[in-house]
């Protein structure tokens, strides 16, 4: 993955009677590579933001292109191919699946990718390995801390290789010193294995962690400081 | 992974999966039981059929108009070539002639009017009587009658007792002879023992001065579905002769044939509200169950579940429920069908009224079994595609907000 355009994205959402302007006619450019982080306060429409990058959520108006491809014109099935291949999502509520264990969920995008399982099996005890989790393989989510579920997500987002990981705010549920450790682990990924991050945060100490801000109020750009 | 992800979720909604399986587990048992019972029923009236007049019954054609149906006019009497024809045929597996006639038996001066069916010691009919047999033995040689236990206890007479058997015989004038009561019965039929009692063939035509002449000629045949073909055979053969008939077994039980095939139609309407009382519950459980799951489903979408995958792992989990159920019904109904069917259920006169005997007996059929665990799981997929259509009509979004 080269490159994500977006250009006059707008989000509206109806609440009763009335229309929330969540994304105001945003344009961005993220490149890859990118450790970018989403700054703003609640309600600016971070997550918006990214669920529309993740295409998990689609824009009222405007176009969004990854590597010169419009995605406005996938049909659904291409869509989840694209969420499976090309990009890896890591949640603020981790979102594991509750009866598989470390292994199994890690596993699970590859599964539906249909990958080989001798491959998909030796990447997973890989990653579960980067991330620090060798010692629980067979612990099931609720047998672990919200820290290595958090490094769980993280190698499942990883298992079918993206270009993009979308992160919507990976330490808000996590205490700061388990937070500064997920943050690094992302680094050393976007630094060693080239992923390209993009997450959102509100919180300003981790913005230190990024090699690139966008800040946002009310639905649009308030800056882009490199 | 699918169906790991479909039982651990079973698992992990104990009581909700306890529940829905329950729910398809008291349906399938349930149809089990009723297809039991109707099975039993079904048999008992074949069989109380059968007994009473063959797969096809010959008989004198002026019996169909007659007033009273003991009369000596309506007799069959040069019937041997008539026996010969249907023996011969090849679905017949055998031709048996009866002779009924009205008679008086006497103990001292204690008597009762009953029905004498004179029939071969080898009967193939009168299983009943044969398997009721509670002293003594059935039919062997002559001079011997069968008598049900309660003709016993009106005439106070007791097993190997002589009674005498009183009749008017075929010159009009009142005869009796002498006979050993050589077994007491108690057969399936309150109303056939009161009423009736049996005597060697010979016996009886000796007895009512007829010769060789018979009441009727009964025929079983291989299968009951041949009655029609072989009857409408004889009815060819023997086109100019307007004074036997020959009845299947449908024509001359009309009225129970219509019964069964009613209450036919009431078990299949029982087995519906059953499936529709069932699907309801499961398919409310069901949905419950997956709209709790938006979450973890809109997870899976995100990160890259199809709708079709979704679909399939929300029908994978309602296969778990209706496999388990149907399962856990077959546990319970088999074993119930399985008592019923050796110990039966006394209904006394009111099963009997309807022509099932004394004791209605249950009867295990295992490809009806089946149906019903095929149609228990059907009923649990059938309620888990309404919660999957719901499910994968929903946006991701809309799920990761934990809703569908």
């Amino acid at each position: 993955m080269k490159a994500i355009e977006l250009q006059g994205i707008r989000k509206d959402y109806p609440l009763g009677k009335t229309t929330i302007h969540a994304l105001r006619g945003l344009s961005l450019t993220i490149t890859s590579g990118e450790f970018t982080a989403v700054a703003g306060p609640s309600g600016c429409g971070k997550s918006t933001l990214l669920n529309i990058v993740g295409r998990i959520d689609h824009p009222t108006a405007g176009t969004i292109r990854i590597d010169g491809r419009d995605l406005n014109q996938l049909k659904d099935e291409q869509e989840a191919a694209l969420r499976l291949h090309e990009i890896g999502f890591i949640f603020q509520s981790f979102n594991l699946i509750p009866v598989l264990n470390v292994a199994e969920n890690v596993e699970f995008p590859a599964i539906l990718a249909k990958t080989p399982a001798r491959e998909r099996r030796t990447y997973a005890r890989e990653l579960i390995h980067a991330v620090g989790l060798d010692e629980y393989l067979r612990h099931r989510p609720d047998e672990l801390s919200g820290g290595q579920r958090q490094r769980v997500a993280i190698a499942r987002a990883l298992i079918n290789r993206p270009g993009l990981i979308i992160a919507d705010e990976p330490t808000a549920n996590l205490d700061s010193e388990t937070g500064d450790r997920i943050l690094d682990l992302m680094r050393t990924l976007n630094r060693d294995e080239g992923v390209t991050f993009l997450f959102s945060t509100h919180n300003p100490e981790i913005l230190s962690y990024a090699t690139r801000v966008i800040r946002m109020r009310d639905g649009l750009l308030e800056d882009d400081a490199a | 992974m699918m169906w790991k992800i479909a039982a651990g979720s079973v698992r992990r909604h104990g009581k909700r999966s306890a529940l829905i399986a329950m729910a398809v587990a008291v349906s399938v048992a349930t149809m089990v039981f009723m297809s039991g019972m109707l099975e039993g029923m079904r048999e008992e009236f074949f069989f109380t059929m059968v007994s009473s007049s063959g797969h096809l019954t010959l008989d004198a054609a002026a019996s169909a108009d007659a007033l009273d149906p003991l009369s000596l006019e309506l007799l069959l009497s040069d019937w041997d070539g008539y026996a010969a024809w249907l023996g011969e045929q090849p679905e017949a597996l055998r031709v048996e002639p009866v002779f009924s006639f009205g008679a008086l038996v006497v103990n001292e001066r204690k008597n009762i009017g009953l029905v004498g069916y004179g029939v071969p010691t080898d009967t193939a009919f009168f299983r009943d009587v044969r398997s009721g047999v509670r002293s003594g033995r059935f039919l062997a040689q002559s001079g011997e009658v069968m008598m049900s236990e309660d003709t016993l206890e009106l005439l106070d007479l007791a097993p190997t007792d002589p009674v005498l058997v009183l009749t008017e015989d075929a010159t009009g004038a009142p005869y009796y002879l002498e006979y050993t009561i050589a077994g007491v019965y108690r057969s399936d039929s309150a109303e056939f023992d009161e009423g009736a009692f049996l005597i060697g063939l010979q016996d009886a035509q000796e007895l009512v001065y007829v010769d060789r002449d018979v009441r009727e000629i009964r025929v079983i045949l291989q299968d009951p579905a041949q009655a029609d073909t072989v009857a409408e055979r004889f009815r060819s053969t023997y086109a100019d002769n307007d004074e036997i008939r020959i009845q299947t077994w449908r024509e001359r039980n009309r009225g129970l044939v219509v019964l069964i095939e009613l209450m036919d139609v009431f078990m299949y309407a029982i087995n519906v509200l059953i499936v529709i009382v069932a699907a309801t519950v499961i398919t409310n459980a069901i949905l419950m169950n997956t709209f709790e799951k938006a979450r973890e489903q809109g997870m899976m979408r995100a990160i890259g579940l199809t709708r079709r995958g979704q679909f399939k792992l929300i029908m994978a989990e309602g296969l778990v429920y209706g496999v388990l159920g149907s399962l856990a019904g077959l546990a319970i109904g088999i074993p119930l069908v399985l008592y019923f069917q050796t110990h039966g259920i006394d209904f006394g006169e009111v099963s009997e009224s309807f022509g099932l005997g004394r004791e209605l007996t249950f009867r295990f059929v295992p490809i009806t079994a089946v149906i019903n665990a095929v149609f228990g799981t059907s009923v649990a997929l059938a309620g888990s595609l309404y919660a999957a259509i719901v499910a994968t009509r929903s946006t991701i979004l809309a799920s990761l907000r934990g809703s569908h």
